[in-house]
């Protein structure tokens, strides 16, 4: 036991929305979004990738918004809306970025993916007909080493596609 | 390829067999592995390209709170037994080997740029040279 622990090692306690479940945490102050959802929520579909904000493997959703979670003090995210890769899926169901990008090889190693497919999310939430030029500057800040974005870019026109063409009026929202 | 023909197999997508489990997030790489009791391993890589090791003074560390083992170059129990060998077109392969034990050799580079690395490693007044 160390004695004296400085004031930042404390526990905090904080309530906040993971994928839709109001979720009650304990954790080290210090700790980012990143390690909280990896560590004390076991939502290891987020990745640990760079931590310096370079990646992109670690974004999530908070409050709709695709963020890095790696430079995200867990602290700030008090009665928050959190989305991950493993809240995409729905009732069991594939969603149409999902589907696509494993359709189409937009997922290679897979260490980028989950945090591509929830910035593309944003982005088609945004702009559910995007085109080429708005899928590159949305997807700018995710860096993949395997698929040469040619995949991932012709994943998510094709998710477009099918979203447009399956539920028109879910993707509106 | 004739003009027109089409083809049903090849040209054509198919879904990989862990293609959903990439995209869902179910994947398990080696960070994402929590074990009971488990330990955790830092690597401490020299600040330096090229570089000798005069010494490596573990004891602060070793007496950190926690820390079960620090482990250096010189401690293995096999000499250039193992450490990992790197690919490299260095020289010497024997030399290249030493990392953490004598040498510190940057790699991945052909050899001359090695050779510059070198002597930025041992004259810093030519660091812009590289």
């Amino acid at each position: 036991m160390s004695g004296g622990a400085a004031e930042f090692r404390d526990k905090l306690r904080m309530k906040l929305r993971v994928n839709g479940e109001p979720v009650d945490v304990v954790f080290d102050g210090y700790k980012t979004l990143l390690e909280v959802l990896r560590e004390e929520l076991a939502l290891t579909g987020t990745k640990h990738g760079c931590e310096l904000g370079e990646c992109g493997a670690c974004a999530v959703l908070l409050d709709g918004q695709p963020v890095l979670s790696c430079l995200t003090l867990a602290a700030e995210c008090d009665g928050r809306d959190v989305e991950t890769v493993e809240g995409m899926l729905q009732d069991g169901k594939l969603h149409p970025l999902q589907e696509a990008f494993a359709d189409l090889g937009g997922s290679q190693c897979g260490y980028c993916t989950p945090g591509i497919l929830v910035t593309a999310k944003a982005l088609l939430e945004r702009h559910p007909d995007p085109t080429r030029a708005q899928i590159k500057e949305a997807l700018s800040g995710n860096l993949c080493r395997c698929t040469g974005y040619q995949q991932i870019y012709e994943s998510v026109e094709e998710a477009a596609r099918r979203a447009r063409d399956r539920e028109p009026s879910e993707t509106a929202r | 390829m004739k003009q027109g023909r089409t083809f049903s197999v090849v040209g054509r997508p198919r879904r990989r067999v862990d293609g959903r489990a990439k995209v869902t997030g179910q994947t398990r790489f080696a960070d994402d592995i929590v074990l009971p009791r488990m330990l955790y391993c830092k690597l401490l890589r020299s600040p330096h390209p090229h570089a000798r090791v005069k010494r490596i003074d573990g004891s602060r560390a070793e007496a950190h709170p926690g820390v079960h083992l620090v482990l250096t170059g010189t401690t293995m129990p096999i000499e250039f037994g193992i450490l990992p060998v790197s690919a490299s077109r260095t020289p010497s392969a024997a030399a290249a080997r030493v990392v953490s034990m004598r040498l510190i050799r940057a790699w991945g580079c052909g050899e001359r740029s090695s050779l510059q690395c070198s002597m930025r490693g041992s004259d810093t007044s030519s660091a812009n040279r590289v």
